[in-house]
């Protein structure tokens, strides 16, 4: 591999570990209005095409009951920019890092039979506007940017767990 | 969504399941004993439950990501398999016809990556990069060796979107114009 290739790929990483640090002190905050304790984790994350290294996961927990933890997924991962686990005790689900309107799609048009160019670019995922970590609604596909009541909600989804 | 999508029904059920998750789990919880008649949840303990219940969420986020490559992969090589009616019009008619035969035959053994690379023109070239990913990322999850690097994640959504993003350009580029067939 050339030194210009495994900078670029020590870049990824870096910058996928600040977009998670960003997240997880929303979270903190967050967890903090709920009455929620965060402690934070290490784990290993060994992704093809990068240097093994160690990012960070947070436990979330109230009066001892441990309520679901924040689990890194990878810096390299298919339609987004990096992914981070919310893992409960009863499901999982997936918060995707996305530039601008995320990833997009080109369409092509075929005239007597020669392909051209079919207009601009549409989003492949509606619900994208500008940089930062978004959840997938399951039956609607539509992207929602992870806020404070959002998270919350996810919180409840996927640990059943009565946050009042 | 794209009429006749072959993978909806797939991605539906999934969603599907894991709703059915989340009621088990907060019936098993209550031990709600009319709702729990003969399944494993009858006399489960709250964790025996949870821990049940999200063993088979993430075996089904898997399991849908096998079942929605599979489906696509069979809607390509049925639609490569069309094109043996072009073939079989050629000349001589008996040798045309054995030939189409071998191909639709051949088709069936042919390399998925290599498959999608004859759609590069017509399809969006992000698209086949990323379903070329999810076939990875499906190969990772059945073979499953911990000694290798994780290859890019797919999410079931992405890969749902992906994949039926790519049969609707394929069909809509491949559909013959108005203009050809009346000509």
């Amino acid at each position: 591999m050339t030194e210009q290739k495994v900078e670029q790929r020590s870049a990824m990483v870096c910058t996928y570990l600040d977009r998670v640090e960003a997240l997880y002190r929303d979270v903190q905050q967050w967890c903090t209005t709920l009455g929620l304790i965060v402690t934070q984790g290490t784990v290993e994350l060994n992704e093809e095409g990068l240097p093994r290294y160690d990012a960070p996961c947070l436990h979330i927990a109230r009066d001892g009951a441990h309520i679901a933890d924040l689990v890194p997924a990878g810096a390299s991962v298919i339609g987004a920019q990096g992914r981070v686990d919310l893992v409960g005790r009863i499901a999982r689900q997936a918060l995707l890092f996305q530039i601008g309107k995320g990833p997009t799609i080109s369409k092509r048009t075929v005239v007597d039979g020669k392909t051209t160019d079919g207009g601009p670019e549409r989003p492949m995922i509606p619900g994208i506007n500008g940089d930062g970590w978004y959840w997938l609604e399951p039956p609607a596909r539509r992207a929602k940017h992870v806020d404070e009541t959002l998270f919350g909600d996810l919180l409840r989804d996927v640990s059943d767990y009565d946050l009042r | 969504m794209i009429f006749g999508n072959p993978l909806q029904p797939i991605y539906d059920a999934f969603v599907v399941a894991n709703d059915c998750f989340k009621v088990a789990v907060r019936a098993a919880k209550g031990q709600e004993t009319h709702l729990l008649g003969r399944t494993q949840f009858f006399g489960a303990t709250s964790t025996e439950a949870e821990t049940a219940v999200l063993d088979a969420s993430n075996q089904a986020s898997d399991l849908v990501i096998l079942a929605l490559f599979a489906t696509f992969e069979r809607w390509v090589i049925e639609h490569l398999q069309g094109a043996s009616g072009l073939i079989a019009g050629g000349y001589p008619v008996d040798y045309s016809a054995s030939l189409a035969n071998k191909f639709e035959k051949a088709v069936e053994r042919w390399r998925v990556e290599e498959v999608l690379d004859l759609f590069k023109v017509e399809v969006d070239q992000q698209l086949i990069m990323q379903a070329k990913q999810i076939k990875k990322y499906r190969d990772w999850i059945a073979h499953r060796n911990p000694q290798k690097a994780l290859p890019p994640k797919a999410t079931p959504e992405v890969t749902f979107d992906v994949l039926s993003d790519l049969i609707e350009q394929i069909r809509t580029t491949h559909a013959p114009s108005p203009l050809a067939a009346s000509a």
